[in-house]
C-alpha cells in the first residue's frame, strides 16, 4: 500500500497556533486555534465543565480531543485533560438526573433477582477494586486516513490513561443471578437521543466476557468522581477494549437470552473480518465483526513532529506504549527512519491496561532532516505495521508513528 | 427616557468607601463580612453555574443556496462541526453521508430537498469547493 504519508504534506503546520479572530475583539473573546495536520484540521481549544481548554472536534454532542503534549507529563492522563465522546443530541445528561438522590442503576432482565442500586449502595455492597487502563476511541487517529474516510476526524489524542475505582460487574451480576440461559448483557447510559428515529446507544458484551473480573463498574477516576463529561456518577470500564463499550452514565444493564442487533453494535462500530482488521483501501468488507481489543500502539511524546535539534547534543526521548491488556514487552526507537532500531528502557509497570513509559539517549550525530520512529511489541509478540493499514469506519490506527525533525549544528 | 449610563459616573466604590468612614467600628466590621459574604456568593454561584453549563455553540456554516436546508435538517441532532471537519469529499461521498443520515438516525429531509443538500454540501465543503 502506497498511501502518501500525511505527515510530509502537512508536519509543517503541526500544533501551529493561531488567533482566528480579528484584532478588534477583546482578548476575551478570540477563540485559540489549533491546526491538525491533515487536511482541514483547523480546530478552536476551548474550556469545557471541569476540563481545561481542549481541542473541540464537536460542540454538540461534545467530542473534545487531548492536546498530544499532555502525554509527555506522565503515565496517568489528568481528568481535565480527558478526551470526551458522546454520540447522541441528548449528552451529557442533566445534573438532575446525575445526582446521588436521583441517580440508580438497574439490573434487569433474565436474573434471578432484579437489582436497583445507588453508587452509595454499590460501594457499600460490593468489595472495591482499582485498575490503570486506556480508554482509546475506535476513531482515534481516524484524520490520518488515507484515503480519508468520513467521521469524526481526530489526531491522536482520541485516548489516555487513568486510574480507575469501583466495582466488579461480574459481582454485581451474581448478585442479580444470572439465567442458565442467558447470551449477552446490555449496557445503557443516560445519554439520549432527541430525534425519534435515532438508536439509542445501547452495547452489548456476551455474558462470557461480561463476567471477566476486569470489568468494572467505575465511579471514581483518577481518586476523584468520575467528571461530568467523562460519565458521572457511573460507567462501564472494558480494560483493553475500545471506548465504545465504557458506557457513559450506567443506569441500565439488561441481561438477554440472544444477540442483541441495535444500531450501535450492528452496523455500527464494526470491524472488517480480516487479518488485522484491515482491507485494500476504498473497499468495502465482505463481512464484519464488532470491534473488541485495542491493537499494539507506541508514541514519542518528548518531541513534537518539525522540532529542532541540535547536532551531537543528547537528551532523552521519552514516550508511551500500550495494547489490548497482554502487558508491552519491548519498544524499539529509529534514528534513521526504521533502517536500524535500538530497545528503548520500559518505565515503570502501571498494569497489562496502562500506557508503559519508554525511555532512551539520544544524540542526533549528522545535521539535516531525520525521521524518529518507535515500535512497539506485546507479550504475544504482536506488533505495528510500517505502513498504515485502512478500513472504511477509519478504525483501530497502530502505523509505526514518525516524528520528524531537522537537525542543526551544535 | 432616562440614560444607562448615568450609574456609571458615580462608581458605586466611591459611594460606600466614603460612608464607611462615618460608621462605627463595629458597623465597618459588619459592611466588610456582609461585602465579602457576598463576593463569596456570588462567586460560588459562578463557579457551580460553570460545572454544569456546557459553552455556546456558534453557527457556522457557509453562506450558499442550500445552507438554510441543512440549518432545517442536520443541526437538530448535531453542530455543524460534524459537516465543516470533514475532508473535502466528493458529492458521491456526501451524498453516502446524507442517505446514511435518513436511512439510519431519521434525518427528516425532504426527498425533493436532497439535491440541494447535496449541491450545497459538495460545494461548499467538498472537492468542488476546492
Amino acid at each position: 500500500m502506497n498511501a502518501p504519508r500525511v505527515s510530509e504534506i502537512s508536519r509543517r503546520s503541526f500544533l501551529r497556533r493561531a488567533a482566528l479572530a480579528a484584532a478588534a475583539l477583546p482578548a476575551g473573546l478570540r477563540a485559540e486555534t489549533v491546526t491538525l495536520p491533515f487536511e482541514n484540521g483547523e480546530r478552536e481549544l476551548v474550556k469545557y465543565p471541569q476540563k481545561r481548554a481542549l481541542i473541540r472536534l464537536t460542540s454538540r454532542p461534545p467530542q473534545l480531543e487531548t492536546p498530544f503534549a499532555v502525554f509527555n507529563e506522565g503515565a496517568i492522563t489528568p481528568n481535565d485533560a480527558f478526551f470526551v465522546r458522546y454520540h447522541l443530541a441528548g449528552s451529557p445528561p442533566a445534573r438532575e438526573l446525575l445526582t446521588a438522590d436521583a441517580f440508580r442503576v438497574q439490573i434487569l432482565g433474565k436474573v434471578k433477582t432484579p437489582l436497583k442500586l445507588s453508587v452509595e449502595e454499590l460501594r457499600a455492597q460490593f468489595e472495591p477494586v482499582e485498575v490503570t487502563a486506556v480508554n482509546q476511541c475506535s476513531g482515534n487517529s481516524r484524520g490520518f486516513f488515507q484515503p480519508r474516510v468520513p467521521g469524526g476526524q481526530s489526531a491522536n489524542g482520541a485516548m489516555g490513561n487513568a486510574k480507575w475505582k469501583g466495582v466488579r460487574l461480574k459481582d454485581v451480576l451474581e448478585k442479580a443471578g444470572v439465567a442458565a440461559d442467558a447470551k449477552q448483557v446490555l449496557f445503557n447510559g443516560l445519554d439520549a437521543p432527541l430525534a425519534p428515529k435515532v438508536p439509542d446507544f445501547v452495547k452489548a458484551l456476551d455474558v462470557e466476557q461480561a463476567l471477566d473480573p476486569d470489568i468494572l463498574l467505575a465511579y471514581e477516576m483518577n481518586g476523584e468522581p468520575l467528571p461530568w463529561l467523562n460519565g458521572f456518577p457511573l460507567r462501564l470500564v472494558v480494560p483493553g477494549h475500545y471506548g465504545t463499550y465504557w458506557v457513559k452514565h450506567l443506569h441500565e444493564i439488561t441481561v438477554v437470552d440472544e444477540t442483541f442487533k441495535g444500531f450501535w453494535m450492528d452496523p455500527a462500530y464494526r470491524i472488517p473480518d480480516t487479518e488485522c482488521a484491515a482491507i485494500e483501501p476504498g473497499t468495502t468488507p465482505k463481512k464484519t465483526v464488532p470491534i473488541s481489543r485495542f491493537n499494539v500502539r507506541s508514541f514519542i511524546t518528548s518531541i513534537a513532529d518539525d522540532a529542532t535539534l541540535r547536532a551531537g547534543v543528547q537528551q532523552t526521548v521519552k514516550g508511551i506504549a500500550f495494547d489490548g491488556g497482554h502487558g508491552i514487552r519491548e519498544v524499539l526507537f529509529s534514528e534513521d527512519d526504521g533502517r536500524t532500531w535500538r530497545a528503548a528502557e520500559l518505565g515503570k509497570d502501571l498494569g497489562k491496561f496502562s500506557f508503559r513509559e519508554w525511555t532512551i539517549p539520544f544524540a542526533p550525530k549528522t545535521e539535516g532532516e531525520h525521521r524518529l520512529r518507535v515500535k512497539a511489541t506485546n507479550m504475544l509478540g504482536q506488533s505495528q505495521p510500517l505502513e498504515p493499514l485502512w478500513n472504511p469506519a477509519g478504525y483501530m490506527r497502530n502505523v509505526v508513528e514518525t516524528v520528524t525533525v531537522t537537525v542543526q549544528k551544535a | 427616557m432616562k440614560k444607562p449610563t448615568s450609574n456609571v459616573q458615580r462608581p458605586t466604590s466611591n459611594i460606600q468607601f466614603r460612608s464607611r468612614a462615618r460608621l462605627p467600628l463595629i458597623g465597618r466590621w459588619a459592611l466588610d463580612v456582609g461585602r465579602w459574604t457576598f463576593i463569596a456568593t456570588a462567586l460560588t454561584s459562578i463557579a457551580v453555574a460553570d460545572e454544569w453549563k456546557l459553552p455556546d455553540e456558534k453557527p457556522a456554516f457557509k453562506s450558499a443556496p442550500g445552507a438554510e436546508l441543512v440549518q432545517a435538517n442536520c443541526i437538530m441532532c448535531h453542530s455543524h462541526e460534524y459537516i465543516t471537519t470533514q475532508p473535502a469529499f466528493t458529492r458521491d461521498q456526501w451524498k453516502a453521508s446524507v442517505a446514511k443520515m435518513q436511512a439510519k438516525y431519521g434525518a427528516p429531509l425532504a426527498p425533493e430537498n436532497v439535491d440541494a443538500v447535496l449541491n450545497y454540501l459538495a460545494q461548499s465543503y467538498g472537492k468542488a469547493a476546492k
